[in-house]
């Protein structure tokens, strides 16, 4: 399977005892597949994304995207694997600032010395166009609203084309009705580009639009009809 | 097009706000640091200004104790001159100035100068700006000039002359013209000395006329304005005769002529010396030549007997030749006949009919009554006995009055009765008529007396020689004129002006070199600002750190798309990186004005007023660009460590916003926290109880600046546990603000070390400031029991604790009251003259002191001193030992001045310097050699073997006296006198001494005055590292003020908790007042507390502590502190809130 998770385990070292918040979480998702996570909070659907994403290091069990283990890279390659492979939406859509819209999608591209720059913004341009931002390239995300920040988010979790895309809580700030075109926008970009998306929502709406649903309890996921 | 290159820049334009104050920060670490460098750059920028100012364009020079032709270098751009010391008093109201130097020049020397040469009749001298000031005099005035008589012969030896009315010359001068104030002439000066010159010039001929008597055409100097040393050597070596080095090759007698040696004629040629003695240089050239010449040398010393006695019968004051007895005709014989030599403890007597030693047998014992050699510390008799030999007729060679060479006030005399000798001599002894004046009369100076070679040098030596002629016989059938002819040009050849001490010197390269400076300003500046620029650095650290730490987002989101850390730190520091080099062009920029602020401070604080009138401000690109770099440098390094560990937090924390791993303390990290606490507090103590016992008040002061420094470790140590520990519930508004103070520990720790730490320094050095100990005037004490230093430009040869030496001062009074007398006729000049008497024998030990002139290496001298005076201190103050050392080589025993005539393995000479003088500017331990020069120039390796302490000695090297003799064997008399007067007659004495001594130029000083001016340059340097730290001080309050705007800033949310639930702005203000407040009090209260335990046992030494400055200071820090928290509290809690949170 492209995206295999075996047998996740993480703990947290307290004062106290550790805390465990993952307890064996497993995954297999296909090419195409999208999986909405649900589950209370603090259950460890953040935990898990950041460790689908290796922004966190798992203490045990193993992670393989198109049969990689990321974490057997170094920091160089690990680092590498992230900006080409995985593409990140979260709550808050953690715009740069100084950047318009149009360079904030382009910003991952940066570290390739190699890159096609001209076929880069193209792209980008085109995704915002996919995601109907077509008019606010130049705009500051200052001058956005919070769905159209989202957008531009969307955007740039593609920008990269990834195997991978995660979406923490993508519409956990957004308006009920923002919220879900927002949802069916990430779906339709994800369909278009193939990618694998796994997204953790407190929204019922957003998770019954996904074709896969699973839910953290426990540590553990349990797949949901 | 957006770039990875292009997002450092992107963000300083974004967050300029905070970037700006990373660019104060680092501005401000570039001015220091530029800055100090600056601060070296005008001192060796003034330093040079000032020595091309005071050569006047002179390129090289010769000056010397050496008299020659004036004529002697005709060069063009060469002049001659006759340089004086000496000291002028004004006519007309007594005022004396000491320390003059009177230049005699040529008129094109005077051209040469920018000086036009007075032409009226009369000495006219052009007076410098500061003499005149001094003296009080205006153009037109009369002034009185005393200097050091010219004498060919040597003053120590027993034919010199040695009172000080003998050894002075006084005469009028006219103040023809007094210079403008800007004129270099003023400051003419060949020595990087840091005193400012008094210089008069004078015709050179009237000057002559008036200064060398008989021989007027002479000068002691050369100048040369363009060429160098090289080109004068090479001409004075062309044009140095024999009558430049005071030698005449003499054929004929001398007149009168005695009766029974009629015969003007000489068989031989004899060479002699206006100097008495011949030199070794002049007796190897001689005798090396008649070599060549084929030629026969008789070496040949003339002394006088005070007593030739026999059992009860003596001959008074006659004439011993230490002669080769056996020499072959002309030369000798000298033996009775049938003897084939004499033994070293023989005599043979002149067989003259009247003697009254006819009766003497040979066997018989004679003795021999004379003057010791030397008489530089006293006129001594030595009586010898010898076996006599035999009797030698009245005839021939051994009638040969020219044995003897002219003496003039003996030799030129036609009886006895009217000699005039320098030495004791009783005129009752001869009566006209008897058989002693008859002698003189028929033989004049024929010896009655005759030793060997061996007996002469035995007895008769001194430093200056024992060899009054060398006689050579001439070849056969050639004339004694004939063989002149021969031998002159071969002896000038081997006569070089080198091997006579007659060198001429590039002294502009010299005195440049000295421009380098003896201390480096720069880096002692850098040193000084060391702390300062620390604090920047620690600012730059904080404000860069605040700065990234509100991007911590950023910085998350970056790593998450797969930007690797180390790519993300690298952004970062060519961030800081771009910010830094901004600031340090800026910095740059502001330290050409901070460095001409330090200087106006440093000139202003420097004990020397004299500094003031040169040091200008001078920068250098080379400084700048080192001062650019240096600042890139450190902040780049400072920039990396403060951002180095954010890059390692974990993404999702970063992106959360959570900068700091907050994992709590491991039981093992604690214990040995625990460990390293109980250490320091522990060596602390050692420090603080153990300092007290070493004998060095440096070390002591580091002992107890080590032991502060470690307390306040501790304490730091203690209040980041305390920072970072569990507590109990929160009951107050005070125990809310103190818990606050723990959000960020490691801002917190930064902040009270940064104020904590200037606080500790600028108590704690205190401990350095140094005065005189309290037993300084104790034998033991840093004055070696010597309250007064007894200065003279004129050498004086007769000890103050003496009768001659009294005797001189109550002359020179005697002198002085006449002339006041004329002005104020109604003082009782007798009582006054009895009562220096009487108050002249409370000086109760008075130790004459050698001095050789050079190099002033004491600290107050900024110039390097590459020549450093010498003194030579006599056997009398080496067994009496005393003074403070701070350090000394092993083997002193006892005494450590024994170690100055213990020989060294390596044949170094051994020596003594200042403690100070040794470190910074001789820049050598004990132990370790430094290189003098002969009177030669020839260089000499000298051993420090010891180093003194509180010491009046700091502007020379201190050497035994017969060392010093040995290389300068012409430097003569004591120009220093070491007096020990009881302390309630010491101020009346120095004015005794001064009035008495006049006329030899005599400045007195207090030792205990000269120590504290040479104590003040480290008083000067501890002030100016205070007043560093304070500006460090202010830094560390400006990090504590963007401490609270940061902290308001992050809180914004719970401030508004805070008014939501009820609490009044101004109960929040006070909330955030108090817990800054709180960390100004600790870092204060740290310092402060170890800086006064690190002072205390200072002061239970007997040290003090300015305790109002440290008062000002506190209150200054407190006032500053408050002003600066209120003002940050404020602007942060008017902060629109909403706008705040929408602004990110
Ligand atoms: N760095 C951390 N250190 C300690 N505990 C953490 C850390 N990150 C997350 N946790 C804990 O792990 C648990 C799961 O958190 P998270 O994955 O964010 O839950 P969710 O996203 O499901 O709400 C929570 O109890 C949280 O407190
Ligand atoms: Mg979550």
């Amino acid at each position: 399977m492209p995206l295999t998770v075996t047998d996740l385990r993480k703990e947290y070292p307290t004062r106290g005892e550790p805390l465990r918040v993952l307890a064996g979480a497993s995954l297999q998702l296909a090419d195409g597949d999208a999986l909405a996570i649900t589950g209370p909070s603090g259950s460890g659907k953040s935990t898990l994304l950041h460790i689908l994403g290796t922004l966190d290091r798992p203490s045990s069990g193993t992670v393989e995207l198109d049969g990689q283990d990321p974490f057997a890279l170094d920091d160089i390659a690990l680092a590498k694997f992230r900006n080409e492979r995985i593409g990140f939406i979260f709550q808050e859509h953690h715009l740069l600032p100084q950047f318009n819209v149009l360079e904030n999608v382009l910003v991952p591209t940066l570290v390739n010395p190699n890159r096609d720059a001209a076929a880069l913004e193209a792209h980008a341009r085109s995704l915002l166009e996919r995601v109907g931002l077509a008019a606010r390239l130049d705009h500051r995300p200052a001058e956005l609203s919070g769905g159209e920040r989202q957008r531009v988010a969307i955007a740039r979790a593609l920008i990269q084309k990834p195997k991978l895309v995660l979406a923490d809580e993508p519409t956990g700030n957004l308006d009920r009705h923002t919220a879900q075109t927002i949802g069916e926008l990430l779906l339709e970009l994800h369909r278009q580009a193939g990618t694998i998306l796994v997204a953790v929502t407190h929204s019922q709406d957003l998770a019954k639009s996904f074709p896969a649903r699973a839910e953290m309890t426990d540590g553990r996921l349990e797949r949901s009809a | 097009m957006l770039a990875l290159r292009s997002l450092p820049l992107r963000s300083i334009r974004h967050h300029w706000r905070g970037n700006l104050a990373v660019l104060f920060a680092a501005a401000v670490g570039a001015a220091v640091l530029a800055g100090a460098l600056f601060v070296g750059d005008s001192l060796r920028g003034s330093l040079r200004a000032k020595s091309e100012r005071q050569l006047n364009g002179v390129t090289a020079a010769w000056t010397g104790n050496r008299l020659i032709r004036t004529g002697s270098v005709a060069m063009p751009d060469t002049v001659p001159a006759l340089m004086l010391q000496g000291s002028l008093a004004n006519e007309d109201d007594g005022t004396t100035v000491p320390h003059v130097t009177i230049v005699g020049l040529t008129e094109d020397g005077f051209t040469k100068f920018g000086l036009k040469p007075p032409t009226a009749r009369g000495v006219q001298a052009v007076l410098g700006a500061r003499v005149a000031a001094k003296a009080g005099i205006k153009v037109g005035g009369k002034l009185r000039l005393s200097v050091q008589q010219f004498s060919s012969l040597p003053r120590s030896s027993i034919m010199g002359k040695r009172n000080a009315e003998d050894t002075t010359l006084g005469f009028d001068l006219t103040a023809a013209d007094i210079l403008p104030d800007d004129h270099a002439a003023n400051d003419f000066n060949l020595l990087p000395n840091p005193a400012p010159p008094l210089n008069v010039y004078v015709p050179l001929e009237a000057l002559q006329r008036r200064a060398l008597g008989d021989n007027p055409d002479r000068v002691n100097a050369l100048f040369a304005f363009g060429p160098d040393a090289g080109a004068v050597n090479a001409a004075l070596e062309r044009t140095l005769d024999l009558p430049d080095w005071g030698l005449r090759l003499r054929t004929r007698r001398d007149p009168p002529l005695g009766n029974k040696v009629p015969s003007r004629n000489l068989a031989y040629v004899s060479l002699e010396t206006d100097r008495l003695l011949l030199e070794p240089t002049v007796l190897d050239a001689a005798e090396s030549s008649a070599k060549e010449l084929g030629l026969r040398t008789a070496r040949t010393t003339a002394y006088l007997a005070i007593d030739i006695a026999h059992e009860k019968y003596v001959i008074p004051y006659s004439i011993v030749a230490a002669v080769e007895p056996g020499a072959a005709a002309p030369l000798g014989p000298f033996l009775p006949e049938g003897v084939p030599n004499l033994a070293d403890d023989e005599i043979v007597l002149a067989d003259w009919p009247e003697s009254p030693l006819k009766a003497a047998k040979p066997g018989d014992t004679i003795r021999l009554k004379f003057f010791a050699p030397d008489v530089e510390s006293g006129e001594r008799t030595i009586t010898a006995e010898f076996k006599l030999r035999g009797f030698v007729p009245l005839s021939g060679p051994t009638a040969d009055p020219a044995i003897t060479p002219p003496f003039p006030g003996i030799t030129d005399k036609l009886d006895i009765a009217t000699w005039q000798p320098p030495f004791t001599f009783d005129r009752t002894r001869i009566r006209p008529g008897d058989v002693h004046d008859k002698f003189w009369k028929d033989y004049r100076t024929t010896p009655k007396a005759y030793v060997n070679r061996a007996a002469g040098e035995k007895w008769f030596s001194s430093r200056f020689g024992n060899v009054t002629s060398i006689r050579i016989a001439p070849a056969a059938g050639e004339t004694p004129e004939q063989t002149v002819a021969k031998l002159t040009p071969l002896l000038r050849a081997k006569l070089t002006p080198a091997s006579g001490g007659l060198v001429v010197e590039d002294v502009r390269s010299r005195l440049l070199a000295a421009s380098k400076g003896g201390t480096d300003f720069g880096g002692l500046f850098l040193g000084f600002s060391l702390f300062l620029i620390v604090s920047a650095l620690l600012l730059v650290g904080l404000m860069f750190r605040l700065n990234i730490e509100r991007r911590a987002k950023e910085i998350g989101n970056y790593l998450a798309f797969g930007y690797s850390p180390r790519v993300v730190l690298r952004m970062l520091v060519f961030e800081g990186l771009l910010l830094a080099a901004l600031g340090a062009i800026v910095g740059v920029l502001a330290a050409v004005g901070y460095s001409r602020l330090l200087l106006a401070l440093i000139a202003d604080l420097w004990p020397d007023p004299g500094a003031k009138s040169f040091l200008r401000p001078h920068a250098t690109p080379t400084s700048a660009i080192l001062g650019f770099v240096l600042t890139l440098v450190m902040t780049g390094l400072t920039v990396w460590l403060a951002v180095r560990k954010l890059v390692r937090v974990a993404p999702p924390s970063l992106l959360r916003g959570q900068i700091e791993t907050t994992e709590p303390e491991r039981p093992a990290e604690r214990r040995w926290g625990t460990i390293l606490i109980v250490g320091c507090v522990v060596a602390a103590i050692a420090a603080l109880f153990g300092s007290p016992m070493l004998p060095n008040p440096d070390f002591r002061a580091m002992g107890f600046f080590l032991g502060g420094a470690l307390l306040f470790v501790a304490g730091l140590l203690v209040i980041r546990r305390r920072l970072t520990a569990p507590r109990s519930l929160a009951r107050s508004l005070t125990d809310f603000a103190v818990r606050n103070a723990g959000r960020a520990p490691g801002r917190s720790v930064l902040t009270v070390l940064l104020i904590g730490s200037a606080t500790f320094l600028l108590v704690a050095v205190e401990s350095f400031r140094r005065k005189p100990e309290a037993d300084f005037a104790g034998r033991t004490g840093g004055s070696g029991g010597f309250n007064l230093l007894v200065e003279s430009d004129v050498p004086l040869f007769n000890r103050l604790d003496s009768k001659a030496g009294r005797d001189d001062v109550l002359a020179g009074l005697d002198l002085f009251l006449q002339r006041q007398a004329e002005r104020n006729p109604d003082a009782d000049k007798k009582a006054l003259v009895a009562a220096a008497k009487e108050k002249l024998t409370a000086i109760r030990v008075s130790v004459p002191v050698r001095v050789v002139s050079g190099d002033d290496a004491s600290c107050l001298n900024l110039y390097q001193a590459g020549k450093p005076r010498l003194l030579g201190v006599p056997d009398d103050l080496i067994e009496r030992g005393g003074f403070r050392f701070a350090m000394t080589a092993s083997g002193a025993g006892d005494n450590p001045w024994t170690l100055l005539k213990q020989p060294q393995p390596d044949g170094a000479i051994p020596v003594f310097a200042e403690q100070n003088t040794a470190m910074w500017m001789l820049k050598i331990m004990v132990g370790g050699t430094v290189e003098v020069e002969d009177e030669q120039g020839k260089k000499v390796t000298c051993r420090l073997v010891g180093t003194l302490q509180d010491s009046p000695f700091q502007s020379e090297l201190v050497m035994a006296d017969d060392a010093l003799r040995k290389l300068h064997p012409r430097e003569e008399g004591f120009r220093l006198n070491l007096v020990e007067t009881d302390a309630a007659n010491a101020p009346e004495i120095a004015k005794l001494l001064a009035a008495g001594l006049q006329g030899s130029g005599v400045a007195v000083t207090e030792s205990r005055e000269r120590v504290a001016a040479f104590q003040a340059v480290v008083g000067t340097y501890l002030t100016t590292f205070q007043l560093l730290g304070g500006l460090g001080l202010l830094l560390g309050i400006l990090g504590l003020a963007a401490v609270i705007l940061r902290g308001v800033w992050e809180r914004l949310g719970e401030i508004a908790l805070l008014r939501a639930v009820g609490f009044a702005p101004s109960a929040v203000r006070r909330a955030v007042l108090l817990e800054n407040l709180w960390l100004l009090a600790l870092g204060v209260a740290l310092g402060l507390g170890a800086a006064v335990l690190s002072v205390l046992p200072n002061l239970a030494l007997g040290g003090s502590l300015p305790w109002a400055g440290v008062g000002i200071l506190l209150v200054g820090v407190f006032a500053t502190g408050i002003i600066v928290v209120a003002l940050a509290a404020r602007s942060a809690l008017r902060a629109p809130i909403l706008a705040a949170l929408r602004s990110e």
